[in-house]
């Protein structure tokens, strides 16, 4: 059985018609995924999840960005020309990604259990290969530090951080070379200030 | 809440320099498990600090240049673990306990007490473990405060008694510089 002729030319078109329509929608997708626009990380998104759900409630998203290495370095070529400060410089050269979402919990009548969702995080980040490196728990306010087991090298240090103060949460995931960072804090004057007590 | 974005970047990228992990520490005649410990359920006070060699390590590179007293202080070192938790009615008895339980483990272990200062309703010990007269191994202080909570700290690594003092000094660390003294004295 042969197909009809026009089949075969709808066919045809057809197959002219991907590749025209696939090479935008990947340079699309290339450019949204180059410049972080797909919000949060999945390691940022575990741990927003995690909380989420250990603070049983409708939390609502205020704000998620995420700001990749396509658009800091778009930012880098941009700034060359402005007089920029040279420790701004510095941060902008040296951060790789970073990402941040604001969430809010409008009604919630119990109070949060802060050890429990301390306890979930921890455990949903170490299945991920995440440890934590500090942990602030004070009234209603929620410090996690969390960072990858398996980091060797200075240039591409990622961490995640969760703060929860209150009935606001804020995620942050960033990537950065600490290098740079270090010797700016080293080479800061305040670092030797006298009388400076810890 | 620009307060709470900022403290959160802030506190990312602070923790990536002070940061990371792989691990030598349990290992190590040095180290000491405190055990788990939980936040009081009443909201006090509760913080955990866990920081492994690979980031000291990483950090102590980086310090090379600007600070080479304090990176060498720092390659020396494999954990550093503090653990502060408030106090109040409903933990103060299980946290003495607690502490007292630790100090005796450290005693039957052997570590040397070098420090133990009970003033007002302040009760601090300090503990290390040697090896040989050149290095510490191991320091343990635990504080039962009178500001309401209670400290335990681990330093583990090989560490020259007199650089505690050198980064207790150069970086203004009371509890340092006492450690310091303390393992000096000794």
């Amino acid at each position: 059985m042969s197909d009809s002729p026009k089949t075969v030319s709808e066919t045809k078109r057809r197959h002219r018609l991907l590749p025209r329509l696939a090479i935008p929608v990947a340079l699309a997708l290339l450019a949204i995924g180059l410049a972080g626009c797909f919000k949060v990380s999945s390691d940022a998104q575990a741990l927003r999840d995690c909380m989420m759900k250990s603070a049983a409630g409708e939390w609502e998203e205020e704000i998620e960005v995420g700001v990749g290495a396509f658009t800091l370095n778009l930012a880098r070529a941009g700034l060359a020309f402005v007089d920029l400060d040279p420790e701004a410089r510095t941060i902008l050269n040296a951060v790789r990604g970073a990402e941040v979402g604001v969430y809010r919990l409008p009604k919630q009548r119990r109070k949060l259990d802060h050890a429990a969702m301390l306890a979930k995080a921890d455990k949903a980040m170490a299945n991920r290969g995440w440890d934590r490196v500090v942990g602030v728990i004070n009234q209603s306010e929620f410090v996690a530090v969390y960072v990858p087991n398996e980091v060797r090298s200075t240039r591409d240090v990622k961490v995640c951080v969760v703060v929860l103060n209150g009935r606001e949460m804020v995620v942050a995931s960033a990537r950065s070379n600490l290098a740079p960072l270090m010797e700016m804090a080293f080479s800061r004057a305040g670092w030797r200030q006298a009388g400076r007590s810890l | 809440m620009n307060h709470l974005i900022r403290n959160a970047l802030g506190l990312a990228l602070l923790s990536a320099a002070i940061s990371t992990s792989a691990y030598a520490g349990n290992s190590s005649p040095g180290y000491l498990d405190f055990g788990k410990f939980s936040p009081p359920s009443s909201g006090g006070e509760f913080v955990e600090v866990h920081i492994k060699n690979n980031l000291i390590s990483m950090v102590a590179r980086l310090a090379e240049k600007e600070e080479p007293e304090v990176a060498e202080l720092l390659r020396g070192l494999q954990l550093v673990h503090v653990n502060v938790i408030g106090l109040n009615d409903e933990n103060r008895a299980e946290m003495e306990k607690r502490v007292k339980k630790i100090r005796s483990e450290l005693d039957a272990q052997g570590w040397e007490r070098v420090v133990t200062a009970q003033k007002n309703d302040e009760d601090v010990s300090i503990y290390v473990k040697t090896r040989g007269e050149e290095a510490v191994e191991g320091i343990v202080v635990t504080v039962l405060g009178s500001k309401g909570e209670a400290v335990l700290v681990n330093i583990v690594g090989d560490i020259k008694p007199e650089k505690i003092a050198v980064i207790g000094e150069r970086f203004n660390i009371d509890p340092l510089k006492k450690i310091g003294q303390a393992v000096e004295k000794k």
